[in-house]
């Protein structure tokens, strides 16, 4: 008699599990950004027994740790962190940066550093003795000269990267800029050679460019963007203003990320703050629908980020340039990459420039036209 | 929810339990029988339905539709269906092409994609008749007859991981005129600060909305109003729109598609947006929708329905699937509709969707003055 019973219980608590595992599997479908959070956390370190990087808040990918060699990608103006060497490591070390802006400095331990090499205005090669122990890493931006700057917004090149060249020039003959910036789909499927040929291809541009995927860095595996550019969710200071990029690339923003925004509307709100999406949040045309996957989310993080006064949305995934209004916040999509472009509507290849002045805000927002 | 997977519950259904009517929770629901069932066709000599036709109708069928018809004998109606898909497949190049050679422009970028959709409604839809032809031969079953007045009261789970709201009270009315049909509905969240009413006119063009007819089939113009608050997340939008939506009885297609329907809407909203931020007033946004449905489903006798269906809708609950990979535009989403009465004054509904976020209602609608 006490078998049924006692082969009752397994069998409920099986039941139990799989009518868990199947609430987790069809809720869990409805954050399907949530691995990409997992990713964003993990960016900037990195542990190779010998030696060990952590970057605060995730500002620079990892791409090489050796024992006496470390390569980072810088995704934001500047970063802080630590190199952390055993006693069994190497003393002589070389740490590349790339993606730098030309006049950042390199400090070590406190110490401003001289690159042994520069390959392209935004690649140093630094060539340190270090003793083992925690040393202290920090890339710090030049002090500003004047009260003006600009930065170029680029999204949607694709396939389009073989024509990037044109853009480039005319990107370089953009006075003042100091940095680009991107809404995604940078390439056609976010494969691991697509992303080298891309930084291969804007070596060529003297600036740094910080990103955001898009719906087509959909196609491959996540982890390659973050490998590649760093975190998909991130925030930095610049010059008094904050730039925030946000993935949208899934049509919706986990809701792990809308946590993170609200710590950086809060660091914002007293200066400009620009956000950045790849997928709009609404699309102007309403019936093609190239926005968020539902519109009451999209109008729920349009209060967010109204109440919080951000100065300016920017937005690729569309081919086109459309400049308009969301909750009013000036905002523009800026498609013009080189993908299959939108016809009809008289813009073709394009990029933005920005103008902004401190104490005062945005000034200007310019198309430049590549064809 | 793949599909093959509805279709499989679907048919357990079909095999199991007996004969019902639905439609989705905004379409107008069941229609009055004739006083005298028309005379029907019957399928040729040799139709032979059953599982094998029904099994031919999902392999090769998912790809050329009629399949099970063809495999069962009843050629005509394998070719209507095929032809159909052909249709399906015209609409989305002549829809398509246009939206692929121009980069989808804003110049046509409505009835471009509007056309498209419902080429891609007759694309897929007719392989659920097919297998349900192929595996029943047809089944003699009616929608319920529709009563001028209806209260309904039910309870909505609402998962959406972007917010609080879970349980809602569901409530609404039907009255039934002439050639007016009236649907209000309200949906109020009892554990968030959220209400979503909705008031709906549709002017029955084919078809009667009362009353003995000589089909189930039903076209209506429709206008509809719908007000949505949100007043945890600070917003709230009133929208219009107008659309031509209607449930076409597949008997008219072939005898052994007796007992099913197809559903399609197509229109055009208007929605604006008022958001609790100082400065800014009502209608700071307006945006356009475009409104797109197509489905099909099965009455059960003179009880109730089921069906499936596809909403291009993103204003509602349920949002829209989200398109990762290589997906340029951002689909609706999925619903299953069922009704079923449970005597000649009662009846019951599920409504089931699944897009940004899983829905599940359960409903009681009390029909005043009923006979089945």
């Amino acid at each position: 008699m006490s078998r049924p019973t006692s082969n009752a219980a397994p069998r409920l608590a099986r039941r139990a599990a799989v009518a868990a595992a199947v609430a987790l599997l069809l809720a869990g479908c409805l954050r399907p950004a949530e691995e990409q959070v997992e990713l964003d956390l993990s960016v900037g370190q990195r542990d190779v027994g010998i030696a060990a990087i952590a970057i605060a808040e995730g500002r620079a990918a990892v791409h090489r740790l050796l024992d006496g060699d470390a390569v980072l990608w810088a995704a934001a103006p500047a970063f802080e962190g630590t190199l952390t060497l055993d006693p069994a490591a190497d003393d002589a070390w070389t740490v590349t940066l790339r993606n730098i802006r030309p006049d950042a400095v390199f400090e070590v331990d406190g110490v401003p550093q001289t690159p042994a090499e520069r390959p392209v205005p935004t690649e140093a090669v630094y060539t340190l003795t270090l003793d083992p122990g925690a040393h202290a890493i920090r890339l710090r931006p030049a002090p500003p000269a004047g009260d003006r700057w600009r930065f170029a917004v680029l999204s949607d090149i694709q396939d389009a990267i073989d024509r990037a060249p044109d853009i480039i020039r005319l990107l370089e003959a953009q006075p003042d800029l100091d940095f680009l910036i991107s809404a995604g789909d940078l390439t056609e499927q976010g494969g691991a050679d697509e992303y080298r040929r891309y930084q291969e291809a804007f070596r060529a541009l003297s600036i740094p460019y910080y990103a955001t995927p898009g719906n087509h860095e959909r196609g491959d595996e996540a982890a390659n963007w973050t490998r590649s550019f760093g975190r998909a969710n991130h925030s930095f200071p610049w010059r008094g203003a904050r730039f925030s990029f946000v993935d949208s690339s899934f049509g919706t923003i986990d809701p792990t990320v809308y946590g993170w925004l609200d710590d950086w509307l809060a660091a914002g709100r007293d200066g400009i703050h620009v956000i950045t999406t790849h997928i709009p949040i609404m699309d102007p045309e309403g019936t093609r629908g190239g926005q968020l996957r539902s519109r009451n989310e999209a109008a729920k993080l349009l209060v967010r980020l109204a109440r919080r006064d951000v100065d300016l949305t920017l937005f690729g995934h569309v081919h086109s340039y459309y400049a308009f209004s969301l909750a009013g916040i000036p905002s523009y999509v800026s498609g013009g990459g080189g993908a299959l472009p939108e016809r009809l509507d008289g813009i073709g290849r394009h990029f933005l420039v920005v103008d902004v002045q401190d104490g005062v805000g945005v000034t200007a927002v310019g198309v430049v036209r590549v064809d | 929810m793949k599909p093959r997977i509805i279709w499989l519950a679907v048919a357990a259904a079909l095999a199991a339990g007996p004969p019902v009517s639905a439609a989705p929770t905004e379409a107008p629901p069941t229609e009055a029988p004739p006083a005298e069932a028309p005379p029907t066709e019957t399928p040729p000599d040799g139709f032979e339905p059953g599982v094998w036709p029904a099994l031919a109708a999902v392999v090769p069928g998912a790809l050329v539709h009629g399949a099970g018809h063809f495999v069962a004998g009843d050629s005509d109606t394998g070719w209507t269906l095929l032809g159909i898909q052909g249709v399906g497949l015209g609409l989305v190049a002549l829809g398509g092409v246009p939206l692929a050679a121009t980069g989808a422009s804003r110049k046509i970028i409505g009835p471009a994609t509007a056309v498209a959709l419902t080429g891609v409604g007759l694309l897929f839809t007719p392989m659920l008749p097919d297998v349900y032809g192929a595996l029943t031969g047809g089944r003699d079953a009616r929608p319920p007859t529709p009563v001028p007045l209806t209260a309904r009261l039910g309870y909505a789970f609402v998962y959406d991981p972007q917010f609080a709201y879970r349980n809602f009270t569901t409530v609404g009315y039907e009255g039934r005129f002439d050639h007016l049909v009236l649907d209000g509905r309200a949906w109020i969240a009892v554990d968030d600060d959220n209400q979503r009413l909705r008031q709906q006119f549709d002017w029955r063009l084919w078809g009667e909305t009362l009353g003995p007819r000589e089909h189930d089939g039903a076209l209506d113009l429709r206008a509809a109003v719908t007000w949505h608050r949100f007043g945890t997340d600070g917003f709230s939008r009133l929208s219009g729109e107008l659309a031509v939506d209607g449930r076409y009885p597949l008997d008219r297609l072939g005898p052994s598609l007796r007992g099913s329907f197809a559903l399609g809407a197509l229109g055009w909203a208007l929605e604006a947006y008022d958001y609790d931020v100082p400065g800014l007033g009502f209608g700071e946004d307006v945006f356009e929708q475009l409104l797109v449905r197509f489905g099909w489903g099965f009455w059960f006798a003179d009880r109730g329905s089921v069906a499936l269906y596809y909403d291009h809708r993103k204003d509602d609950f349920a949002g829209g699937f989200s398109a990762p990979g290589l997906g340029g535009g951002i689909p609706g989403y999925v619903g299953l509709a069922a009704d079923y009465a449970v005597d000649d004054t009662w009846a019951l509904d599920l409504d089931v969707r699944r897009g940004a976020a899983w829905i599940v209602g359960l409903g009681v609608r009390y029909r005043y003055g009923g006979t089945r």
